[in-house]
């Protein structure tokens, strides 16, 4: 020790750290001493050993349920922007379509999973996946995008028609930039249910060769391979936090200079 | 002498606000070539409104407008705050208008530095605006009205929200660009001070309805400086405004 008091930004990573390994000693030490039941709670010792020897498996796993993930998070940027823009043209097709678009966001996804697989065909459960994560993770897209784009200046869009700008130049050069905060904090929470969305509908949907982690922990589940079932959680949470990690530098890198939010 | 053509002219306008409250009521008046004209008048009095109208942003409910500008880019407009895109620079913000208009980008280029040299912010060309001071941004908001070159220049308290000795300034600023530029200028204000200082000709404005009580001349040459908001005749004008705007006020108070 020289005395120097940790800087900031050096505690920001150093005491979730810590925190980590000291519960993680304990985690290790208690099990050992109590005994417990290696199928109730593994060591992480255990799960680790469990995770390097299912390590291909695993990760090609991971591999596919992130593919997904990203497949619906795409989609629901692409359709939840597309469908705003509409909205913004049209109070029509908004006022036809936003009650719809509700219904879909509150039906339980879980409770649709049965009835897309019998659409898509069960031979397609990949699709289904993708289908039903899509459902859920849209929503954030297209509410924060319907507002982004009508949270715009008054004095700039009287500026845009005392110079004669057409709609669309209203879109693109305004409502779209003005939008782009709105977007970017929807993306982080619709990755987020994106991934929820590919579990949860490859638990629903996925069959005996499923290929996703989802269904990895099920089976790791039945079979009673408790470790290697932490070990596909750990892929999970790790798949989560790379895909936020991923945004929020995105968020941090396009509206640092300008927006409040960033600075 | 041949009859001069107004810039624009109001005739007898009245408008009303959705809830039936009447904004302006018969008010009518012209702006020549070349004048500076200041409208003073309290909060409520219809100032933005009437500046709407002269825009042609908002239509009128009866009287008629007419107007030798028309055509988009005639006529440049300063809200009273700078409204600038934050997410673009200073020169794309100058630029807006001419891309709305569907200006070929070699013009651009050329008019955004001459708009920029005009109001002295070179080397600001790629700043944002959260980068710059309040005055600074003003500028811009000043640049993209004159990039067009218009005739006409509307502001709406552009210089409110700015401290006393950049205002100042900024008056000086306005004025050299005004008789440079050869445009005619309307200026909403609520300041005596400032529309003294800068106009030609000074409308009072009272409130409830909206309606124009007073068209007093500002008897003094340009350029315009320390000496003319020192003089005598200023302090006196300002008094014999002030006196105008408590009376139309007493007047429409209960």
């Amino acid at each position: 020790m020289n005395g120097k008091l940790i800087p900031a930004s050096g505690l920001r990573w150093l005491a979730p750290l810590g925190l980590g390994v000291v519960a993680l000693l304990a985690w290790e030490v208690g099990v050992r001493i109590a005994a417990v039941p290696v199928f109730v709670l593994p060591a992480p010792s255990r799960i680790l050993v469990a995770g390097v020897e299912s390590a291909p498996l695993l990760l090609s796993s991971a591999g596919y349920t992130l593919r997904l993930t990203l497949m619906a998070f795409l989609a629901a940027v692409a359709g939840g922007v597309l469908i705003a823009v509409m909205f913004t043209g049209s109070r029509l097709i908004e006022a036809a379509l936003y009650p719809y678009a509700v219904v879909l966001q509150v039906t339980p996804v879980v409770a649709i999973a049965p009835l897309v697989l019998i659409w898509v065909g069960v031979d397609n459960a990949s699709t289904a996946v993708v289908l039903l994560a899509w459902i859920v993770a849209f929503f954030p897209v297209l509410s924060n995008m319907t507002l982004g784009l009508r949270a715009v200046d008054p004095g700039l869009r009287a500026l845009f028609r005392l110079y004669g700008g057409s709609r669309w130049q209203e879109v693109w050069r305004l409502r779209l930039p003005a939008a782009l905060p709105y977007l970017l904090s929807a993306m982080k929470v619709s990755a987020g249910l994106s991934l929820v969305g590919v579990v949860v509908a490859e638990f629903v949907a996925g069959s005996g060769t499923s290929p996703g982690l989802a269904w990895r922990i099920i089976e790791a589940g039945n079979r009673l391979q408790t470790p290697r079932m932490f070990a596909a959680l750990l892929l999970l949470a790790a798949i989560g936090v790379g895909v936020f990690a991923v945004l929020s530098w995105l968020e941090r890198r396009l509206l640092a200079r300008w927006h409040d939010s960033a600075r | 002498m041949t009859p001069v053509v107004p810039v624009l002219a109001l005739h007898e306008v009245t408008h009303q606000y959705p809830g039936g409250v009447v904004a302006l009521e018969r008010v009518s008046l012209t702006l020549h070539p070349g004048e500076f004209v200041a409208l003073v008048g309290p909060s409520g009095c219809g100032k933005s409104t009437l500046l709407s109208l002269l825009a042609g942003l908002t239509t009128p409910a009866a009287g008629r407008v007419s107007s030798v500008v028309r055509s988009p880019g005639e006529l440049g407009m300063v809200f009273q705050d700078p409204t600038l895109m934050p997410w673009a620079s200073v020169a794309e913000n100058i630029a807006l208008p001419l891309r709305l208009m569907g200006r070929p980008a070699r013009d651009i280029a050329d008019r955004i530095a001459e708009a920029v040299q005009q109001v002295g912010l070179a080397g600001f060309e790629s700043s944002l605006p959260a980068e710059l001071s309040g005055g600074m941004r003003m500028r811009v908001a000043i640049a993209r009205a004159l990039v067009t070159r218009p005739r006409l220049l509307l502001m709406d308290e552009p210089f409110a929200a700015l401290d006393e000795l950049t205002r100042e300034r900024m008056n000086e600023q306005l004025l050299a660009l005004w008789r440079d530029l050869g445009i005619t200028c309307a200026f909403v204000t609520h300041s005596l001070y400032e529309a003294v200082f800068l106009a030609t000709r000074v409308l009072v404005m009272a409130p409830r309805p909206g309606r124009i009580i007073a068209d007093v001349p500002v008897p003094a040459g340009y350029p315009r400086g320390d000496a003319w908001r020192a003089d005598a005749a200023f302090a006196a004008l300002r008094g014999e405004l002030a006196a105008q705007l408590r009376q139309g006020a007493e007047v429409a108070s209960p």
